[in-house]
Parts: structure tokens; C-alpha cells; sequence
């Protein structure tokens, strides 16, 4: 299910400042960029936007153990991806 | 209409201005006018005839810098100055605010709706425009964001709306590309 920019908006505001002005680093990179996929839903983009955005996603920040693993939002977002693909090529 | 003659001259007569800093600012302005030249000047010019530079240690916020622009006064963080910021690229950041700033709102951040993605957006052009050679880097994560809103709306719809300060440009292409307002 999608978000409205609205919603996704004040998420980026409220981390975005909580994060500038507390010191406390609330951004959590691979949730807004979960965020961002559910928001483009409804869209109906190219292959060169769906590339462009990939060159933007931030592949791995999520540390567990010690070790910096993938953003499950990356692997969300090539299945978006494969899925946009299929859609345009029915067409 | 400003012009980059009557933007030096104005420049030159504000006082309160170092002589360092109007020369990297002109500097700067320059840059800006011939990467951007249908980008009117006058907000510029109207702000730099009171701007004032100051240094301050009693920021609320990690930021290197801010500008107040109900004021219309920059503020530089004394506490980072030492860090390694690209300060070339930090006064380039801020003359877009003053650049953008209709003394209402500074680029589409109207009512404080859309900082931001604004702050990212400025980051974007500040990088295009200088570059950056900082090992700090200021505002990533907003500029993350703002470059993927761009690829959905259209660059030159961010680039409109930031300079026209009308917020309204970026809601009308989000929709048109079919995001749920």
C-alpha cells in the first residue's frame, strides 16, 4: 500500500531536523527509502528513471554485528523494478 | 534588473562585510551567474546591501552555518570551524539561500514545509556548482532524497520551484507523475 507525499514529506522533515538540532541521529536511511518505494507506487516511470533512482539508493548503512550489510529496501526496490519492466512490456 | 556589475557594487558597499569574504563571495556569484544565467539577481542584490557575517558559538543545531533570513544575517559555527569542511563549498550553499530568499520563504520551502528536501536541494546545486573537497559532508541524506524526488518530477520542475519560490511546481509535478499527494 502507498503513502501520500504528505506523509512522506513530514518524515523527512521530522528526521531531517531531529537529527540536525538533538544530535541524535534518527535517519534511518533504508526506512525512507522504504518510504520512498511504497510513494512511487502509483507511478508509472522509465527504465532510465527506475536506473536513476537505483544509482541513488544507498545500498548498505545497516550494521549488524559489526559488519555492514545490504538495505533490505534495495532488494524491495529491484523488485519494483523487475516488476515496472514486466508491466511496460505487456504493453 | 541586477546585474553582476550592480551586484559588485552593492557587494562593495556593505561595511560590515570583510574584504576576504566579498571577494570569495563575488567569486562565488560569478560562478553562479554563468552556470544559471536566467536566474534573476535582484533577491541577491537587495540582501547584500544589509547582509551581515557573523560567527557564533551558541548554535541549537550542529550545522556549520545557517542563514537567518528573517534577518538577514549568516551565521558561521565557531565551534566547527576547525573541522574539515570545504568552505568554498559551505559559502556556496548559503548564497543559494540568499540567492533564493524572497525575504518570505528561501527555494520552495514555504512555511516551513518542505526543509528538507530545500536544504537537499541546495546541497545538490552547491555540489554541481563547486563541487566539494571537504572530508565532512553537509546534508547527504536530504540530497539523497531531493535526487530521487528529481528523477520522479523532473530536475528542471525542483529548479523552477526553488527559484520561483512557488512550492506548488513540485506538488502539481508529483502529482502529474502520479504520486498521491
Amino acid at each position: 500500500m502507498g503513502i501520500t507525499f504528505t506523509k512522506f514529506n513530514e518524515t523527512l522533515n521530522y528526521c531531517s531536523k531531529t537529527s540536525r538540532t538533538t544530535g541524535e541521529n534518527v535517519w534511518n536511511q533504508d526506512e525512507i527509502q522504504r518510504a520512498f518505494i511504497k510513494l512511487i507506487e502509483p507511478c508509472t516511470l522509465t527504465k532510465e528513471q527506475l536506473n536513476a533512482i537505483d544509482s541513488f539508493m544507498v545500498y548498505n548503512n545497516i550494521t549488524i554485528g559489526g559488519q555492514k550489510t545490504e538495505n533490505p529496501s534495495v532488494k524491495e526496490f529491484r523488485e519494483f523494478m523487475a516488476k515496472s519492466e514486466q508491466v511496460s512490456i505487456r504493453r | 534588473m541586477a546585474s553582476l556589475d550592480s551586484v559588485k557594487n552593492i557587494l562593495e558597499s556593505n561595511s560590515d562585510i570583510t574584504r576576504e569574504i566579498k571577494d570569495n563571495l563575488f567569486e562565488l556569484i560569478v560562478i553562479f551567474n554563468h552556470k544559471f544565467p536566467n536566474v534573476g539577481l535582484d533577491n541577491l542584490e537587495s540582501h547584500l546591501k544589509t547582509l551581515k557575517i557573523k560567527k557564533s558559538s551558541k548554535f541549537f543545531s550542529g550545522d556549520i552555518s545557517t542563514y537567518d533570513y528573517r534577518h538577514n544575517v549568516l551565521y558561521f559555527n565557531q565551534s566547527c570551524m576547525n573541522d574539515d569542511y570545504d568552505f568554498r563549498h559551505i559559502l556556496m550553499f548559503e548564497l543559494l539561500n540568499i540567492i533564493s530568499c524572497n525575504k518570505v520563504q528561501v527555494g520552495f520551502n514555504s512555511d516551513d514545509k518542505f526543509e528538507a528536501l530545500n536544504i537537499g536541494y541546495t546541497e545538490i546545486l552547491a555540489n554541481y556548482l563547486v563541487g566539494n573537497k571537504g572530508e565532512k559532508l553537509i546534508y547527504p541524506n536530504e540530497a539523497i532524497m531531493a535526487n530521487m524526488i528529481g528523477v520522479v518530477v523532473g530536475n528542471e520542475n525542483l529548479f523552477e520551484s526553488y527559484f520561483n519560490n512557488d512550492p506548488r511546481i513540485l506538488l502539481n509535478a508529483l502529482a502529474k507523475a502520479g504520486v498521491e499527494l
